[in-house]
């Protein structure tokens, strides 16, 4: 939420400056499939898209206790050389200082307004995010429970989702978002899908053509929601159309790409290796995995398709890819 | 109060008479005690309100078999210190009495205990200051609450950097042939280790029963269930750590073997000092893995007040797998003042970015020559509190990798260093040592600390 | 329509945000409320009584004037009012931690003004010693829980961050106008003013926030204007604390070295009292050997 990095960090970030992106970096997350949360997934897909944007190669790296190991306590955070970066504001600083910037040819009050809005979808969506998973008594136990624990032994699990819980508590009452009903976190969701909306307008992008970390934001948070499969949010989406399409064509000309790529190719090599060993048990662990890696790649596809009707999936193919390959 | 009566034992000889009242007089004279007959009639216990009169009993017990006086002057020292040791009484004064009355034999005697029982609850305040931190410790104590020696220790600590550590224990002795005693505690405790560049918060629960299979043979059955809460210390910590941060649950069973014949716990003289210690984690959390350590201590005596000590320490840490998680908390360091001496805390064996990883087995060994200082200052007094002494320490640690032998790697890149040093004596327990080392063989990842070493602590190797 | 605010000092009509922002809120739409004090901090804070109905909360507030037709943002279209919207999200997010940064976080201010303020408002003994030392300790907690493992000046440097962000949004926002959204006040500059006039006029003895709000000019004299046009008659003054704060500051030393040599008389008499007792009391001085070696003296 807040960007966590002292003078020190800044004078680091400075003299690491002068050297270039490095192969070996690594995006530390919470394991996709069974651990979790909607707003982790949200930030964590958000750094992911922002570094494809940018074409930074990186490595994605599942660990149960990447919470732990994020020098803010939160996720994701990259390792690029000696540095640990967490939270996607610093981590788009620190690309900054090796001199790549989605932000460059902006102006100065287009700068401000990505501050702005992103600053209001940390506010609201991050923080209703945070109450539905937390404090929302149905969501808690039947979601958050289950998989923030699945990572723990009995009766670690009990502990750590209790701490965790009264962690988010406390945040959320000195934010004022506790004393809030549902009802009002979804009204509160509304107006700020209203004005994104609003500021979005019939654009592709928030600022026209070029993408920006407001954009990455957005998909992650709009994305991470679609994933959810709360009924409510996904309805106070449907209304607002076009954040949709927006994370449709971000997700389709940026993420959609490199999933596909990675997975073909995971698939191959592994059948290669089931080839060569003949074991039996590795090749059905070895299917499990591709089998919940592609369901969730339909899923991720299914999710967002279900959500647009046909005709609007039509008016996206209008969308000139030609012009999406420049960046 | 309590009454102890002796049951009627037949007497073959009688014993001279001898006058006790003479005792007193000025003009000593000299009596074999050896040769005094004596038989003890009854013991009086004076001074017991809660304790239970069967408690008490099988300690004086002993008493009884005492035949000349010489031995009931010593068995009745045993059996106040016996007294004392039950940790029941604040002070024990002995009375020794011919008996009278109509039961008593001819060369009979009546022993008469005085003791005082700590009062319900005891308790303290106190502030301590360490580590960048102050701390207020409060400590509450309930000592023999029901009459059978149970006690209740709580100890409650709270630092200024929010690091708050309690421990709260209950102790339940029995009465019987083997010493068994059973004790229990939960406790939460704040560590940090620079050396290794991580913090680590237990929240935990031990079990422990213990018994004497022979009469210097102590065996401790223990359950350990603690959360271990693992963090970088700061920033800086290489990310070999940072990847270990976390929570774990360890569940681990434990036995530990030892036999300790020393005369002394500080400097002893003579006897050896043997312990064996079996760790198997695994049952419930996600810890998994087996350990066995073992310490072995030799004392010779030599010359006048020269001790030739021998030391050595080993041990094995097997992982259950790759399913199980093992904690840096878990792993065997080496170095530093208590350990391997002229090396860093922690400072030999592998590093990352000056932190240290910790390994699956080592062994360490010394061997020490003590003697009184020089010229023996306070002798008899406050010089008995400090030896001199020389020493070799030796040692190697690695990790289980790899095809190679495993002895192999046992024998090469052995760790030497020597040195020259003082040692004081803290009270009955702990020990000071001011050294000046000199590393002989390490290898270039290890921090060696040629010059003066300070170490205190309770455990030397 | 009684609006109940919690207690106000240093030229502000409260020192709390919700309370500023309603009541600016309702003299702006010259909403006929009558304010009231209360000064028991367990209380939540404002509170508009209309007609025996109490309704709390900004948001609910605004939501029942509105509905009276006392409406402030009525002349803006909708993508200023989304850009308002935008706006004050933004200054929650980065300004409330700074609040509770500046007033329990950190030590010097919480020494020797927060503590001293909340002690002498709170009319009720004790209760004004255990509120603000619970509220000091809800707040650790808070900052525990947003940056983990980080000290007080790495948490400092990052809000100082956030409030630069903020800052420079607002200013060039603002520009050279009077009014952020046409020629009026809105919800918008209410929420602007409440924030950063608590950061900037409470006299809190550390406080590198204000200075970074001073140095923007336009800020500045928006506040200014903002307390002329809507606060008039709110004076600056300390009703509570700076009076003898301030005269404590000017013979803090003298005070201290007269006292000290009184003082470190008494204490060492009262200890060296304390000990002979405990002597007597230990039979570790005999008091008729004592006694024997007076009278000895006398002969």
């Amino acid at each position: 939420m807040f960007p966590s990095t002292p003078l020190l960090d800044k004078i680091q970030y400075e003299l690491g400056a002068q050297e270039p992106w490095p192969k070996d970096v690594k995006l530390y997350q919470p394991y996709e499939v069974e651990q979790i949360l909607l707003p982790d997934n949200a930030n964590c897909l958000a750094v992911q898209a922002f570094l494809r944007m940018c074409n930074l190669n990186f490595e994605i790296v599942s660990k149960a206790n990447a919470e732990f190991m994020s020098p803010s306590g939160k996720v994701p955070f990259i390792r690029c050389g000696a540095f640990v970066i967490s939270e996607l504001e610093p981590i788009v600083q620190f690309v900054n200082t090796k001199g790549i910037s989605l932000t460059s040819e902006l102006e100065n009050d287009q700068k401000c307004d990505i501050r702005a809005y992103m600053s209001l979808v940390h506010n609201v969506l991050e923080n209703a995010e945070l109450y539905l998973c937390w404090c929302d008594k149905e969501t808690y136990n039947e979601v958050t429970k289950p998989r923030n624990g699945s990572v723990y032994p009995w009766p670690l699990n009990h502990l750590q989702n209790w701490t965790k819980r009264s962690h988010v508590i406390k945040r959320l009452k000195m934010m004022g978002w506790y004393s809030k009903t549902m009802d009002q976190v979804y009204h509160e969701v509304e107006n700020c899908c209203q004005a994104l909306a609003d500021r979005l307008d019939g654009k592709e992008f928030f600022f026209g053509k070029k993408y920006t970390e407001l954009d990455a934001l957005l998909y992650g948070h709009i994305y991470s929601i679609l994933e959810s499969r709360n009924a409510k949010l996904i309805a106070i989406l449907q209304k607002n159309k076009n954040l949709l399409t927006h994370s449709q064509l971000i997700h389709r000309h940026i993420m959609q790409k490199h999933f596909d790529d990675k997975l073909l190719q995971r698939l191959k090599s592994d059948h290669r290796k089931i080839k060569t060993r003949n074991i039996k048990t590795k090749a059905k662990e070895v299917e499990k995995r591709s089998h919940i890696e592609t369901n969730k790649n339909i899923r991720r596809n299914q999710t967002i398709e279900n959500t647009l009707t046909e005709t609007e999936i039509d008016s996206l193919s209008d969308v000139d890819s030609g012009d999406l390959s420049d960046y | 109060m309590g009454i102890v009566h002796a049951k009627e034992k037949k007497h073959g000889l009688a014993s001279p008479n001898i006058n006790y009242d003479d005792c007193d007089s000025v003009e000593s004279r000299e009596i074999n005690l050896e040769g005094v007959r004596a038989r003890v009639d009854r013991i009086h216990i004076n001074g017991l309100a809660r304790t239970k009169d069967d408690y008490v009993k099988g300690v004086v017990q002993d008493l009884f078999d005492a035949n000349d006086f010489q031995d009931v002057l010593l068995k009745a020292h045993t059996v106040r210190n016996k007294l004392n040791s039950m940790g029941c009484f604040q002070n024990i004064g002995v009375f020794i009495d011919t008996s009278k009355g109509p039961k008593a034999t001819p060369d009979g005697l009546e022993i008469t205990f005085y003791v005082r029982e700590l009062k319900r609850v005891v308790g303290g305040i106190n502030t301590q200051v360490g580590d960048n931190e102050g701390s207020l410790v409060i400590g509450l104590r309930a000592p023999n609450m029901f009459g059978r020696g149970e006690r209740i220790q709580t100890e409650f600590s709270y630092g200024s950097k929010n690091t708050n550590n309690f421990n709260l224990s209950f102790v339940k002795p029995f009465t019987g042939r083997h010493n068994p005693v059973f004790s229990t505690s939960v406790y939460q405790a704040n560590s940090e280790w620079p050396s290794s560049g991580y913090k680590q918060v237990d929240l935990g629960f031990i079990l422990d029963y213990g018994i004497n299979s022979w009469p210097l043979i102590r065996h401790n059955f223990q359950w350990d269930v603690a959360v271990r809460d693992l963090s970088v210390l700061t920033k800086g910590s290489s990310f070999a750590i940072r990847e270990e941060s976390g929570s774990s649950l360890k569940s681990a069973l434990r036995h530990i073997f030892s036999i300790d014949v020393r005369d002394d716990n500080i400097f002893p003289s003579c006897g050896s000092l043997f312990k064996f210690t079996t760790e198997a984690a695994g049952a419930g959390g996600d810890v998994g893995f087996v350990k066995n350590d073992v310490f072995l201590q030799t004392n010779l005596s030599l010359i006048g007040d020269c001790v030739l000590q021998t030391s050595a320490n080993a041990g094995i840490l097997n992982s259950l797998g790759n399913d199980w998680k093992l904690g840096l908390m878990d792993m065997y360091y080496l170095g530093g003042p208590l350990s391997l001496r002229g090396f860093r805390m922690r400072g030999v064996g592998p590093h990352s970015e000056g932190d240290a990883l910790g390994s699956t087995w080592f062994w360490a060994s010394g061997l020490h020559l003590f003697t009184p200082l020089p010229f023996r200052p306070g002798k008899g007094g406050f010089g008995e509190l400090f030896r001199t002494h020389l020493f070799v320490n030796a040692g190697n640690i690695g990790n289980f990798e790899g095809d190679e032998d495993f002895m192999e790697k046992v024998k090469t890149n052995i760790r030497v260093a020597y040195g020259i040093g003082v040692a004081m004596r803290l009270g009955q327990m702990a020990r000071i040592e001011i050294n000046y080392c000199f590393p002989h063989s390490f290898q270039e990842t290890d921090l060696s600390q040629p010059g003066v070493q300070f170490g205190i602590g309770v455990h030397f190797l | 329509m009684e609006l109940i605010l919690w207690a106000g000092d240093f030229g502000l009509i409260s020192l709390n945000l919700d309370c500023i922002r309603v009541t600016a809120y309702a003299r702006l739409t010259k909403a006929p409320v009558k304010i009231k004090y209360c000064r028991n901090p367990y209380c939540t804070y404002p509170v508009l009584q209309h007609e025996s109905r109490y309704v709390y909360n900004y948001t609910e507030i605004v939501k029942h004037l509105e509905k009276l037709s006392y409406v402030l943002d009525d002349k803006l279209d909708e993508k200023q009012y989304g850009e308002s919207y935008v706006l004050i999200n933004m200054l929650t997010l980065h300004l409330n931690p700074v609040l509770e940064y500046l007033f329990w976080q950190n030590e010097t201010n919480y020494e020797t003004l927060v503590r001293k303020w909340y002690s002498q408002v709170i009319p009720i003994p004790f209760i004004n010693l255990i509120y603000p030392s619970r509220r000091r300790k809800l707040a650790h907690e808070f900052f525990d829980t947003l940056f983990p493992h980080q000290d007080r000046e790495a948490i400092e440097i990052t809000l100082l961050k956030g409030v630069q962000e903020c800052i420079t949004c607002l200013t060039t926002r603002l520009g050279e106008s009077s009014y952020f959204h046409g020629n009026s006040y809105t919800s918008i500059d209410v929420a602007v003013y409440s924030y950063l006039a608590l950061i900037t006029e409470i006299p809190l003895p550390n406080n590198p926030f204000a200075n970074l709000i001073r140095g923007f000019e336009n800020l500045s004299t928006f506040i200014k204007r903002f307390n002329c046009d809507v606060f008039p008659d709110v004076q600056y003054d300390s009703k509570y604390v700076c009076r003898f704060f301030g005269s404590k500051i000017k013979t803090n030393e003298d005070d201290d070295l007269s006292t000290s040599l009184t003082m470190k008389v008494v204490i060492v008499s009262a200890a060296l009292c304390g000990m002979f007792f405990y002597a007597l009391s230990k039979n570790i001085i005999n008091l008729t050997k004592l006694n024997s070696f007076i009278v000895i003296d006398d002969k």
